[in-house]
């Protein structure tokens, strides 16, 4: 699929993280067997450097030097700037494409052309016991019969239910992604979940292909979306409001969490 | 004696000209979609369509039709209800009964006109003909069947029935198009007790796929059915005494990935070709049945079903279409019947005038 750029945010390199690496660069060139992306590249220089070493074959690469901010969705409003394709994907350094994807999405979008955002339904895996199959489907729910009002697509109500969507690997139409202002930096954790909030707000179509497109690995060690494991659930309770709150705003309001203990020491 | 010959005559014009009126006696299924309805109505288009005059026929006070289900091409075919209307009935003229209407063949049977039965379901015939009686009793001495499978059934109760076959015809919009199947899974049973038995264990024993949607296609318009089959991805089809296995092929011909339990009999479009046989994933239990859906999710959902369970539509779009049909027509019910009965006036009408002549003599 020409149309298409990959966009790929690294955090800081560890060793560790090379067969990750692999894993996933590799697959792009089995998803896009014609080797018509883009992929652009954003990170650390030290995973730049260590990304520099992977051969993406034809494809036009670029490769963004980013020591500033190294949060996902910072990352990836700084690479989409770049983006010069109408359609662009974020894989994550841990997940993996799978054969073929960009032919299957090439297919939907000449039939939707109106689909802002085609997420893939996903088998998860358990990273620590690769071996077994399948733990859980991912964005599956849109095609329960009851779950939206048209099976397949997500829609603000259904989003109000059930907010565990993985956006990572679908392909979003730039243009949209612009126009409703992209992802919000000052939201932590739930970003993604806010911005699908804000889409199906503005009437933007978000479709799951019922294809399985992405390998979604989770309990990987030093990826980018492994930082908030760590998090309270008081803290993970606050941004999850703050999404809910904050996707009727375009603009990306400073929001900052402040924990029970510091609230209670600025009291006494 | 002239008078004998006169009429004799006309009648052979009549017959000859195509003048005759042509009868179907229809049930009233109250808008509920019915294979037998259907193949009633496309035989009685299809020689509507071929210039013949045709009648349905129907004994019903509120007679309700099947037009909103089948579509409104079939608008044109003029219905009487005969306790109402005056149907006269001449010596030139056909009535086709279904095998359930076992009632109306028993009150038709001194009509003077051709009678044909019309053999859908053999089930019906079993549950309604009277034990002891033959279709000689009722004067009916010609069937119509849709395959060969029904055709030896009925030849073996009743031998000296002319038994002709006229294949059902599966509508144009039943085919395969480009755009992205739906991962629905449409069921077709002949009964509710089998969607349940297919679907609700298959839930209890692979809670994965809990979102997973299932819709059962019974009693849906032909249109509607059209594209509800068109945007599935795989059809499971549970039917042990069918005749034709008609949705099963609709639903190959809307590009479905068919899995399908073996019935008893299996139609014969389905043993006729190697890929036919070939291109459906066949599973002979329930359990079978709900392990195989789950493959079958996973595999479509990775790409993963060989091209011979998705390429289907191709295989079978000669199967079932309206020109089969009309060529089976013209050989089984104009040559077979309409012709034979004309033959047969020709011969009576021969004798009557040798006989007046070695009078005259």
């Amino acid at each position: 699929m020409k149309d298409l750029t990959i966009i790929i945010p690294l955090a800081e390199y560890k060793d560790e993280h090379a067969s990750l690496y692999q894993r996933s660069f590799k697959s792009i060139t089995y998803a896009d067997t014609s080797s018509e992306v883009s992929v652009i590249v954003i990170g650390p220089t030290s995973a730049i450097n260590e990304a520099k070493n992977f051969d993406f074959g034809e494809r036009e690469v670029l490769f963004i030097e980013n020591n500033k901010n190294a949060e996902l969705q910072f990352q990836i409003n700084k690479a989409v700037k770049d983006v010069k394709t109408s359609y662009f994907s974020v894989l994550e350094f841990d997940d993996s494409y799978t054969d073929l994807w960009f032919k299957t999405i090439e297919h939907y979008t000449k039939h939707q052309p109106e689909t802002t955002l085609f997420l893939s339904l996903m088998e998860v895996f358990d990273n620590t016991k690769p071996e077994l199959d399948a733990i859980a489907y991912a964005n599956e729910p849109v095609w329960a019969a009851s779950f939206s009002d048209e099976i397949g697509y997500l829609d603000n109500d259904s989003l109000k239910n059930y907010y565990n969507f993985i956006v990572s690997g679908g392909v979003f139409k730039k243009s949209d992604f612009l126009s409703v202002g992209g992802l919000k930096n000052n939201i932590k954790v739930f970003f993604w979940y806010e911005l699908l909030l804000r889409l199906t707000q503005n009437d933007k179509k978000v479709f799951v292909v019922p294809k399985i497109g992405y390998e979604h690995y989770v309990n990987v060690e030093g990826s980018l979306s492994s930082a908030y494991a760590s998090m309270s659930h008081h803290e993970l309770d606050f941004w999850f409001k703050t999404a809910q709150e904050e996707y009727l705003y375009k603009t990306d309001r400073k929001k900052e969490y402040v924990s029970p203990v510091t609230e209670e020491n600025n009291a006494n | 004696m002239n008078e004998k010959i006169n009429k004799l005559e006309e009648i052979v014009n009549i017959l000859t000209n195509k003048e005759s009126n042509v009868y179907f006696f229809t049930l009233d299924t109250k808008n509920s979609p019915s294979g037998e309805v259907k193949y009633t109505y496309d035989l009685a288009l299809s020689l509507f369509e071929m210039g013949y005059n045709v009648t349905m026929l129907h004994q019903e006070d509120e007679f309700v039709g099947a037009n909103e289900w089948l579509g409104d091409r079939y608008d044109v075919l003029v219905h009487k209800n005969v306790k109402e209307e005056n149907v006269t009935i001449t010596p030139s003229d056909f009535l086709f009964i279904p095998e359930v209407l076992v009632n109306v063949m028993t009150q038709t049977k001194t009509l003077p006109c051709k009678r044909i039965m019309i053999y859908y379901n053999p089930s019906y015939f079993m549950d309604y003909m009277p034990v002891g009686m033959t279709l000689s009793d009722l004067n009916i001495y010609d069937v119509i069947t849709t395959n060969e499978n029904l055709q030896e059934k009925i030849k073996s109760y009743f031998p000296n029935i002319n038994v002709q076959i006229v294949r059902p015809v599966i509508q144009e919009f039943f085919e395969n198009d480009d755009a992205p199947k739906k991962l629905i899974v449409n069921v077709i049973t002949s009964n509710s007790n089998e969607v349940n038995d297919i679907i609700k264990p298959f839930y209890w024993k692979n809670p994965i796929y809990k979102w997973l949607s299932f819709r059962d296609l019974k009693g849906a318009p032909q249109r509607v059915l059209g594209d509800m089959m068109k945007e599935a991805a795989i059809t499971v089809w549970v039917d042990d005494n069918t005749n034709n296995a008609q949705m099963a092929l609709e639903a190959l011909k809307s590009g479905s990935v068919l899995i399908a339990k073996v019935p008893q009999t299996t139609p014969e479009w389905m043993m006729d070709e190697d890929d036919w046989r070939f291109g459906i994933i066949w599973v002979d239990s329930y359990e079978m049945l709900h392990n195989t859906i789950a493959s079958v999710v996973r595999g479509w959902t990775r790409n993963n079903i060989l091209d011979q369970y998705l390429n289907m539509s191709d295989v079978v779009k000669n199967v079932f279409t309206k020109s089969t049909q009309v060529a089976d027509i013209e050989k089984s019910i104009v040559k077979g019947v309409f012709d034979a009965t004309l033959n047969t006036y020709k011969q009576i009408l021969s004798a009557e005038k040798n006989n007046e002549l070695k009078i005259e003599e």
